[in-house]
């Protein structure tokens, strides 16, 4: 009987002594994942501020060459302009002739399609397909995964020449155009490779941007070759896959008038 | 004694009768014909677009700007436990955005409507889908998980073939986009507006959307054959009125957006019938059967006339047989039934010969392959036009028919009536 007390005793001794244990575990724990969240964020914020362009506005030359699995290939030119501070961005195409005029006008919330064939406004989805290929509208907004996204899982890989670090992230809004993405981001904040998914987890696209362009003291993309997973057909017991290749040109941070950003330059720029 | 009289010259004069009975019969032909083509286009299309727009009567749910209805079962239940004349009656999940999109083999195709069906439940309704390959059995049971009914002509633009896996992309109602490979379990004929639609299992499409299990955007009620729909429809909205909140009836589609708040705060009910959805189709219906009545009308004039002129010639030359008539005792009101009597018999035998013509010719266009193209798909059934026969429409031609006659007829047999015996024995015709 006394050594069944003791043994009671014991018992409680060792429950107590595991308690303190994993509260200890948990309260050390704790502020170690905080921050580790709290470094997550960071590194998010340094990805946008490095391709995002507060203090200016920058304009390009954007080629769009689409090649589908099936072989034909189509080229859009489009001239881009975009205003990150007040998140606007203004895309018009140049070519193909049959599209030239064409505008997608971000202002506000809101994303305008401008067609001047009838000379209508639409609303578009930032996450419509822009011109049928590969690139959403949602490419031509200002960056924002620190806002959008959480860290939900971190690995280092080398791409080519560059080494990288491997974030996946998890949409914490709405407004996140994907909901799962994973970045493969080099040493000077640069995203490389991207991965979107899909909710159910399948791999929509990747986009590669093996080359960037310094313009003055910033960083914008000379090339992205973009892979579109939905789009693709099996030749030869080979999966060939969409393929969008974007060649930025001529870029420059002058600052643009702010009619630029407007449906009224829409309507003039094409009459 | 006179219905005998009557027959008997009827017979007797056949051969003067024979112009004006060719043309009361080619007159029924004809509006048999039309009257049965332009209800059965109107049947073939309702019946499409039952299958389009969740049933002849379907009922929606709003709710602060979405479309839902949360719990679909207490609202199929009581209807299932009402005398409305229903067939069927299944809970839906519409995908009503129009950034759906079918991927396959390089190419997709923006689908304007996913159909997520409880397949066991709209098994009749659906298996009058005309497939090219496959069927709706293969979307039943487990075996119909993950599987999709596509249109042939998605199916021939993706160059997808049955058992192919295609990948389908939406977006859910946060708009994140999602995807799901289906296998294609069925191919269906189906062009023009109802064509680009992709049917799959209401369950995966309820887990692709992240909606919950039980809930359904519409409420389908299939209505027996012959059911006057909107008074169907009435009678829906009237029932449900009692245990849930409904919005005042919806007569045509354009009124939708002025009768129906969708930002209601408390989960409200629209019920709408095929016929309110088809109203535009209905006009142009409508139209055609107003053109053919005109047709009809200005046939029967014609052939009112041709019977006036025949009948005054027929008195002429049958004026000694009235005097006959008059002088055996017959009352003035007996010869002018006699004459009325002929003319009655003439137009129900001609119409009735005039309807079994009609019924075989519309039975030979029936044959007509017209095709798939998008105009006439919408009409036609498999390619082929449909033609519905009812007997209260023919009762009502048939009526008309006698009604125009008879009224030709009138003035002729009662001037017949009024001819002195002897004068009319001393006639030498």
């Amino acid at each position: 009987m006394g050594n069944m007390t003791m043994d009671k005793n014991q018992q409680k001794r060792a429950a107590g002594a595991l308690l303190a244990v994993l509260a200890l575990a948990l309260f050390a724990g704790l502020p170690a994942y905080a921050l580790e969240a709290q470094q997550h964020q960071q590194t998010l914020e340094r990805i946008d501020r490095a391709i995002n362009i507060l203090d200016t506005d920058l304009s390009a030359e954007y080629t769009i060459e689409k090649r589908d699995p099936r072989g034909s290939s189509s080229t859009t030119v489009a001239a881009v302009f975009r205003r990150d501070r007040t998140e606007q961005f203004l895309v018009l195409i140049l070519e193909p002739a049959v599209d030239k005029g064409r505008g997608y006008l971000k202002s506000g919330d809101n994303i305008w399609l401008y067609d001047p064939a009838d000379r209508t406004f639409t609303f578009t989805s930032a996450r419509d397909r822009f011109q049928n290929s590969s690139i959403r509208t949602s490419d031509f907004e200002r960056s924002n995964f620190a806002g959008n996204y959480r860290v939900v899982g971190t690995d280092s890989e080398q791409l080519g020449r560059f080494d990288t670090r491997v974030l996946e992230l998890e949409a914490t809004t709405d407004r996140a155009a994907f909901p799962q993405v994973k970045l493969w981001v080099s040493d000077d904040d640069l995203v490389r490779k991207r991965e979107d998914y899909s909710l159910s987890g399948q791999l929509l696209r990747t986009t590669a941007i093996p080359s960037y362009q310094r313009v003055r003291d910033r960083m914008v993309p000379a090339q992205m070759v973009i892979v579109d997973h939905l789009v693709h057909r099996t030749v030869e017991g080979r999966r060939v896959y969409e393929r969008t290749t974007v060649t930025v040109r001529n870029p420059s941070l002058a600052r643009v008038s702010d009619a630029i950003y407007t449906r009224d330059y829409l309507e003039r720029v094409t009459r | 004694m006179v219905a005998y009289l009557a027959l008997r010259n009827l017979l007797l004069q056949r051969k003067r009768y024979a112009l004006m009975a060719a043309a009361v019969l080619l007159g029924f032909a004809l509006v048999t014909l039309l009257t049965a083509s332009a209800r059965g286009a109107m049947d073939t299309v309702q019946t499409k677009a039952a299958r389009y727009f969740s049933g002849h009567v379907s009922i929606t749910g709003f709710l602060e700007g979405r479309q839902q209805i949360e719990q679909p079962g207490p609202v199929v239940q009581q209807l299932v436990n009402s005398d409305l004349p229903y067939r069927t009656v299944a809970p839906r999940t519409v995908y009503y955005r129009q950034d759906s999109r079918l991927f396959f083999g390089g190419q997709s195709i923006r689908q304007r409507r996913l159909v997520g069906a409880d397949f066991d439940l709209e098994r009749q309704e659906l298996g009058t889908l005309d497939f090219s390959a496959g069927g709706i059995d293969r979307m039943q049971g487990e075996e119909g998980e993950h599987g999709v009914l596509i249109s042939e002509v998605a199916a021939n633009l993706l160059g997808a073939q049955l058992g192919d896996d295609v990948q389908l992309f939406l977006t859910t109602d946060d708009g994140q986009p999602n995807t799901a490979t289906l296998v294609v379990h069925g191919i269906f004929r189906e062009t023009g507006i109802f064509g680009y639609v992709t049917y799959m299992r209401s369950a995966d499409l309820k887990r692709l959307l992240q909606r919950p299990p039980d809930a359904a955007t519409d409420i389908a009620v299939y209505v027996r054959p012959g059911t006057d729909i909107p008074a169907a429809a009435g009678a829906v909205r009237r029932r449900l009125d009692t245990d849930f909140r409904v919005f005042p009836p919806v007569l045509r589609r354009g009124e939708f957006s002025s009768v129906v708040d969708r930002s209601v705060e408390e989960e409200t009910l629209a019920v709408v019938s095929v016929d309110a959805q088809l109203a535009e189709i209905r006009d142009l219906v409508d139209a055609f059967l107003m053109v053919s009545n005109f047709v009809v009308a200005l046939f029967m004039i014609i052939v009112m006339f041709g019977i006036l002129n025949t009948y005054r010639v027929l008195l002429h030359q049958r004026t000694r047989e009235i005097g006959t008539m008059r002088a055996l005792g017959m009352s003035r009101g007996g010869v002018k039934l006699v004459f009325l009597l002929e003319a009655a018999a003439l137009a129900v035998i001609a119409s009735l010969i005039g309807f079994l013509l009609g019924a075989v010719i519309t039975f030979l266009v029936g044959l007509i392959d017209f095709g798939t193209g998008p105009a006439v798909a919408m009409f036609t059934e498999r390619g082929r036009l449909q033609f519905t026969i009812r007997v209260q429409a023919v009762a009502v031609n048939l009526g008309l028919m006698v009604a125009a006659v008879l009224f030709a007829a009138w003035g002729p047999a009662h001037r017949a009536s009024r001819l002195d015996p002897v004068e009319a024995l001393r006639k030498n015709t």
